[in-house]
């Protein structure tokens, strides 16, 4: 029976300890001498042959029936092998969770078989819960070791309680010093243990959003994750800002990524207003920090990688939070700046090409470039060792501007000048001090009148919900928007681009939509 | 956003009548163990026929269910594809096919066709070097617009066949792809999903 062969031949390995990291199905036969045939394994990768999964199944599935007459390790050792072939099978899943309640089961290692699993379903719901239930059981393990351990020393009885609260606070109380050591090394092993284990959880999870992007399983779980730690505070700054910076910029399509750090943000909200060491004023100012700068973040991002519908959407979260936090300051009107981007709107619908729009173009981006500190390759506003590469790119700039060769020279002079301003400029100016409503219309009218610019039309669509968004929720905030410019300017928008931008038309309408009911009011 | 594989070929040169590879890099570690030799030879497979079936001096990106695959055949005989994902910026793409071809025509520009081997490492370097498109993106952010040769965007990698081909004549002929490959593509296309390589 060649099920019954491959079934006894996957016993053995699992019996030898080997550890094993990945399985998978092969298509190629091995080698009749080979010392694991029909299988395949070599350096921790396991591989069966397409062929044979099915008689492998049907045979496991076939013992499993049987499974009231056989022994405990027999049933573990069935289910491990049937879940590899099919890890959906819920009934072998549930029936290993009563091993690991029961005591047979190690944790950590269930932990690693899990990992293998995942690797080939990274979606299966029940997976995910299992390991929830394992990891819940490790923890409670690890509390009972310590508790084990200090129930020697007769003197510790008083610090018992309070350990069993707080498994990473030191406790002290009236014991000898020795004890204290004591106590505080097995704290700290099992800090170390436990910081270990979560970050292998972290990583299994990132590895799953990356084969399965917008994971949900994998990112909820990464979510409760958290509620395992009792003082995550610095541990939660250092997610936010290594880790998942990195993971963002190699999935910019996944949302859920993003809504990670909107969970992330919340969460360190809660646990800042937890230590009330601080005065309330300090802890909202470093919380708004925070979000200042997930939007410079998430800026940079919109600029450097055109076309990702999503980081509209996260933008949107940081934006509601700053302005409901600034209320004042966010919705003072400041006409120059809108002047600016009306008439960038306007002109926009006359000619892209025109040299008046570029010339506005290049100016705005000058003072967008401190603000969000973007552009800042371009303009060069970090010091540079070479003031002959600053010539070159002058150069280049005023090139793609003008086409006259004889005011070169005077031009570069001018922008070597206005770049030394900016570059004092890029030290006074934050994003906190000059933010309002219409730096960020501008901001926006400038990055799509960029995506505009570029040849691939995927780009160019992105972007401009939030755009409207952003109008209405100025409106439904206060009254110091004048709609009709924006009524008119989007109509004529639309006209020039006919049926390729569907959105306009229902920005058309609910424009239309706000206007009456300013007209009733 | 990543890059998968980056091939070089020799096309339409003297006595050529398929695509010469002549250098190739591969990033397949996010893949298990067991599909990276597949993918590889599927990279290779579409580059193959993305090369013959691309005009002289004519640019191509061509969707395949997850994947965007860049192709550019140059005036010089050169032709370079790079298999993508679909968020990876086009604009960077392209001009990573600019640099290899770029690269290689200093190195071996006269004795294209002469020599046997064409040692190039630099192709690996620039593939781990162009990962990530914001660092080497200043080149592109000064060329905001292209040149005048236009990128023509494909669907599905059918519409590059000719007529009457089908793709599965293609893998069944192909000398490229292992016996592996080849039922891998039968048995994914039984169970009435498109050849996905993930």
């Amino acid at each position: 029976m060649e099920g019954e062969r491959i079934y006894t031949k996957l016993q053995q390995i699992f019996n030898s300890g080997q550890k094993i990291k990945e399985f998978g199905v092969i298509f190629e036969h091995v080698s009749v001498n080979s010392e694991y045939y029909p299988l395949f394994f070599e350096e921790g990768n396991l591989g069966v042959h397409y062929q044979n999964i099915l008689p492998l199944l049907q045979f496991s599935l076939c013992l499993f029936n049987q499974r009231s007459t056989l022994s405990e390790k027999e049933i573990l050792i069935l289910t491990k092998i049937l879940l590899l072939v099919n890890p959906g099978f819920v009934t072998a899943l549930n029936k290993r969770r009563t091993y690991l309640y029961n005591g047979s089961i190690n944790p950590e290692k269930e932990l690693d078989y899990l990992d293998i699993l995942l690797a080939r379903h990274p979606k299966i719901q029940e997976l995910w819960i299992y390991r929830f239930d394992i990891l819940e059981e490790y923890f409670k393990q690890n509390k009972n070791q310590i508790n084990n351990i200090n129930n020697k020393n007769p003197n510790n009885n008083n610090n018992n309680k309070k350990e069993n609260n707080n498994v990473n606070s030191n406790s002290n109380s009236s014991s000898s010093n020795n004890n204290k050591e004591e106590n505080n090394n097995n704290n700290n092993k099992n800090n170390k243990e436990i910081n270990e284990r979560l970050e292998k959880e972290f990583s299994i999870c990132s590895k799953c959003a990356d084969i399965y992007p917008r994971n949900y399983y994998a990112w909820t779980y990464r979510i409760k994750l958290w509620k395992h730690l009792s003082d995550p505070l610095s541990l939660l700054l250092e997610e936010l800002n290594v880790t998942m910076k990195q993971f963002v910029k190699k999935h910019l399509s996944d949302y859920s990524a993003l809504n990670y750090r909107q969970f992330l943000l919340k969460e360190i909200e809660t646990q800042l207003k937890k230590k009330k060491k601080k005065k309330k004023k300090k802890q909202q100012d470093e919380i708004l920090d925070l979000y200042f700068q997930e939007l410079l973040f998430i800026s940079h991002l919109q600029t450097n990688y055109p076309g990702f519908e999503s980081t509209w959407q996260h933008r949107k979260f940081v934006l509601k939070f700053i302005a409901n936090r600034q209320k004042k300051t966010f919705f003072k009107m400041d006409l120059e700046i809108r002047k600016e981007w009306e008439m960038i709107l306007e002109d926009q619908v006359s000619d892209l090409e025109n040299e008046n729009l570029l010339k506005l173009n290049q100016q705005i981006r000058l003072r967008l470039a401190p603000i969000y500190k973007i552009f800042l390759d371009e303009f060069n506003f970090e010091e540079s060792e070479n003031e002959q590469n600053e010539q070159t790119e002058n150069s280049e700039q005023t090139e793609n501007n003008e086409q006259t060769e004889n005011n070169e020279q005077t031009k570069n002079n001018e922008q070597t000048k206005n770049n030394e301003k900016n570059l004092q400029l890029l030290n006074h100016i934050s994003l906190k001090n000059c933010f309002s409503f219409d730096i960020e219309m501008i901001y926006c009218q400038m990055v799509l009148l960029d995506y505009e610019v570029s040849n691939f039309h995927q780009q160019r669509s992105c972007g401009g919900s939030y755009k409207i968004w952003l109008i209405e929720f100025v409106r439904n905030n206060s009254y110091d928007l004048n709609l009709n410019t924006i009524l008119q300017s989007s109509i004529k928008l639309m006209k020039k681009y006919d049926t390729t931008h569907k959105n306009l038309w229902k920005n058309k309408l609910k424009l239309i939509e706000n206007s009456k009911k300013i007209k009733k009011k | 956003m990543k890059i998968l594989s980056l091939c070089l070929y020799q096309w339409r040169g003297n006595n050529i009548t398929e695509p010469k590879l002549l250098a190739s890099a591969y990033e397949l570690s996010s893949f298990g163990f067991f599909k990276r030799k597949t993918v590889q030879e599927w990279c290779v497979f579409i580059s193959d026929t993305l090369v013959k079936r691309t005009n002289e001096s004519q640019r191509q990106s061509v969707k395949e269910n997850d994947y965007l695959c860049h192709v550019h055949n140059r005036f010089d005989n050169l032709a370079c594809v790079a298999v993508c994902d679909s968020e990876y910026t086009p604009r960077v793409a392209f001009a990573l096919l600019n640099k290899v071809m770029d690269d290689f025509s200093e190195l071996y520009g006269n004795k294209l066709g002469k020599l046997e081997e064409y040692p190039f490492e630099q192709i690996g370097q620039l593939l781990t070097k162009f990962q990530d498109p914001n660092q080497v993106d200043k080149l592109s952010k000064i060329q905001r617009t292209l040149d005048e040769t236009t990128i023509v965007l494909q669907d599905t990698i059918e519409k590059v066949l000719e007529r009457g081909e089908k793709l599965e004549n293609l893998v069944d002929r192909s000398e490229v792809l292992s016996m592996q490959s080849k039922q891998f593509y039968k048995t994914a296309k039984k169970h009435n999903s498109c050849c996905i390589i993930c």
